[in-house]
């Protein structure tokens, strides 16, 4: 078990703290203001200022986050009307107290960064500046934004992943829906703003699944990289765009492949058809290899409820050194590394290797501004300079309830991508639309185009959106 | 229904403003791209202007202040001795104050720069009077180092108490190590002044005596801040 836990395994928290309240249960009944109290003073009285270690994924990111590589990604629900201010401020409010995890800060400590707690108010912004946006010193890392029939939230990456924000966005908006007098389903699944915090919730699950003395996964070349130039500062734009997911499925069902690895091989051969068109001089110059990153969530993996980052990524790959790859070729390639490297023992590699790289003595006895310049020139020199891009698929949201009906589509912005990799996809699909989102830092959008063509080829209609 | 024309959003009837923006509902076309109204984006803004405004009082009292010094004491000075001799001291003074509060008062650019704009004018006042008074030397060989550390200190604390998150006993704990670190520069200077060689005597029995003290502020800093343990600073 952690060593960090031992702050938190002296919370005891207690999952029956509100037995005594039944006519406060959500949904079906509002919450009253001695509940609201009751479990304030609960909370306060258990954690008032808790801290917690960066989980392994989180380490870098203090040392190599900029105004331009914020880590800072973004979730969108656009509803069907428009959003009600009041109820949604009051949303917010009710669940302030749900995820005390993300309302910390973090600072710096002698040997490491830590996630320090502050009992502020949630942040709630209108949106109307570039997505995925640093925080500032002294701000929550996490804030609410809303728009017309949008609203949206923003995490950086130290704080949790996908998954995480999403269970956080859910529950805003069940919430949100509750606060407008619309019924919320009695099965419906969501962590509620009444419940007390799990200890899980809190976890390091990278540390909690370590396991020592594993042999090293092997090393990966150098890949290709699309050769297009930055944009100037601020670089970070977004191009949003929609396709049915049923003709998409259908495609992928087709080759008897996922829509992850049906959307992984399109990437791929996007990147080819860029790289056929180089200059011979361009060609001799670039690397042959094309690698996507693909974050997996490792909650489907391994049995952890923590809401914190808990994914690692596979790397599928093509080699134009063995010759050029049809879409066949590229799908059964990806589908079968995928199913290669989402192993469960494969997966455990990789984690004892990145949690083993923490806990070196000599590393992390080092203090911090000597690592972080050790992080930094790392992330500079290997950081992503093994992939070619990446693909973050949060899979399709459905809460099978009247709720669905509220709501028109999801969006999933990943964070801007560095200066190596320069392009990053997010997918999040809903009911019959897949939204496909492209971070973008450079002044070209071939990759984008080459990708939506490459989908109309197999009849797949896209639709740009206006994000 | 009643809309915010910046966000977008719903607001409720009788709402006047969006507690979002702040933009008033009643706002039309015409001042939509005006600046949003005194709300969350600009409260900092009008803090900024109202600090603009008391520091430019602050300097014009400060100027009539330190003016009138400098002609008293040039009048005292000339009126007895027919000629410049001790107000040579306070005039530099005064007059180095003077282009620090003007400085300070009237460029808005960050605090850093405004001292090295300040050590410039300041080194530059000196250097003009020690050919204007001729005096013997001290202008050259003593004020300006001691202006130039004076001023590097100043600097080196800003920077740590900007760096630092939580601001309490640590605040005095840094002021006092740099004190004890300007004696030592002070009575160097003053030695390779008045005796052509680096000599400390006193400043050590200072920084001595700070130390410690600097030391204890800071542990009880640590000790006090929040959650009272220093695991979270030093855990490995």
């Amino acid at each position: 078990m952690l060593s960090n836990l031992s702050i938190i395994n002296n919370l005891s928290f207690e999952s029956s703290c509100l037995v005594d309240h039944p006519e406060a249960c959500f949904p079906g009944a509002p919450l009253t203001k001695s509940v609201l109290e009751e479990k304030q003073t609960m909370l306060n009285r258990q954690h008032p200022d808790f801290w917690m270690r960066l989980d392994n994924a989180a380490k870098i990111y203090p040392a190599v986050q900029s105004e331009e590589l914020t880590a800072v990604f973004r979730l969108s629900c656009i509803l069907k009307d428009r959003i009600k201010i009041m109820p949604l401020l009051k949303a917010v409010q009710l669940i302030e107290d749900r995820f005390p995890y993300y309302k910390v800060k973090p600072k710096r400590g002698f040997f490491w960064y830590y996630l320090e707690h502050h009992n502020e108010k949630i942040s709630v912004v209108p949106d109307v500046t570039t997505p995925c946006r640093a925080f500032q010193k002294g701000e929550l890392i996490f804030r609410v934004l809303v728009k017309a029939n949008r609203v949206s939230v923003e995490f950086s990456h130290i704080l949790t992943d996908g998954s995480g924000a999403f269970e956080f966005l859910k529950t805003l908006l069940i919430t949100y829906f509750h606060c407008c007098n619309i019924s919320i389903p009695e099965k419906l699944s969501f962590l509620s703003p009444q419940d007390i915090p799990l200890q899980e919730e809190f976890e390091d699950a990278y540390s909690s699944h370590f396991q020592r003395n594993l042999p090293l996964p092997k090393n990966t070349p150098k890949s290709f990289h699309l050769p297009f130039t930055l944009n100037p500062v601020p670089r970070f734009k977004v191009v949003v765009a929609m396709i049915p997911l049923d003709a998409v499925s259908k495609s992928a069902r087709q080759n008897d492949v996922s829509i992850t690895v049906f959307l992984v091989s399109i990437y791929l051969m996007s990147l080819q058809n860029i790289y056929n068109r180089l200059s011979k001089f361009q060609k001799r110059k670039s690397r042959k290899i094309f690698r996507i990153q693909v974050p997996i969530n490792l909650r489907k993996i391994f049995p952890s409820k923590t809401m914190r980052n808990f994914s690692l990524f596979v790397t599928p790959e093509i080699d134009l050194r063995l010759g050029q790859y049809t879409l066949e070729e590229t799908l059964k390639t990806v589908h079968h590394l995928m199913q290669l490297e989402t192993d469960k023992k494969l997966m455990n590699k990789i984690i004892s290797r990145n949690v083993s790289a923490e806990r070196n003595l000599l590393l992390k006895n080092t203090p911090l501004f000597i690592k972080s310049l050790i992080l930094y020139f790392t992330y500079k020199v290997a950081g992503t300079s093994r992939y070619s891009g990446v693909i973050t698929n949060l899979g399709k949201v459905n809460f099978n309830s009247g709720l669905d009906t509220l709501i028109d589509h999801f969006v999933f912005i990943p964070p801007p991508p560095n200066k190596t990799l320069k392009v990053n996809c997010g997918v999040l699909g809903f009911g019959n639309k897949l939204i496909l989102s492209f971070g973008n830092i450079t002044n070209s959008k071939e990759l984008e185009r080459e990708f939506f063509s490459e989908l109309m080829k197999l009849n797949i209609p896209v639709k740009i959106m206006n994000y | 229904m009643l809309l915010c024309k910046t966000c977008g959003v719903e607001l409720d009837e009788g709402l006047d403003h969006c507690p979002l923006c702040g933009r008033s509902v009643h706002d039309d076309k015409k001042t939509l791209n005006a600046p949003l109204p005194a709300s969350i984006f600009n409260k900092k803004t009008t803090a900024a202007g109202e600090l603009y405004l008391l520091q430019r009082i602050t300097w014009q009292v400060t100027a009539v202040l330190l003016l009138s010094g400098i002609i008293a004491t040039l009048i005292i000075d000339a009126w007895v001795h027919k000629r410049i001799t001790w107000s040579v001291f306070p005039i530099s003074v005064c007059t180095i104050l003077l282009s620090y509060a003007a400085v300070l008062a009237l460029i808005r650019t960050g605090l850093v720069l405004q001292l090295i704009i300040g050590w410039i004018i300041s080194t530059g006042v000196l250097i003009g009077f020690h050919y204007i008074f001729q005096d013997t030397g001290w202008m050259l060989r003593l004020a300006i180092p001691i202006l130039f550390i004076t001023n590097l200190m100043t600097m080196v604390l800003i920077f740590l108490m900007r760096s630092v998150g939580t601001k309490g006993l640590n605040v005095f704990a840094f002021s006092l190590f740099m004190i004890a670190i300007y004696c030592i520069c002070l009575e160097g200077l003053i030695s390779l002044y008045t005796r052509n060689q680096f000599f400390i005597q006193w400043s050590i029995i200072v920084t001595a005596c700070l130390l410690p003290v600097t030391a204890s502020l800071l542990f009880i800093h640590f000790r006090i801040k929040r959650n009272k343990h220093l695991e979270k600073i030093f855990h490995t």
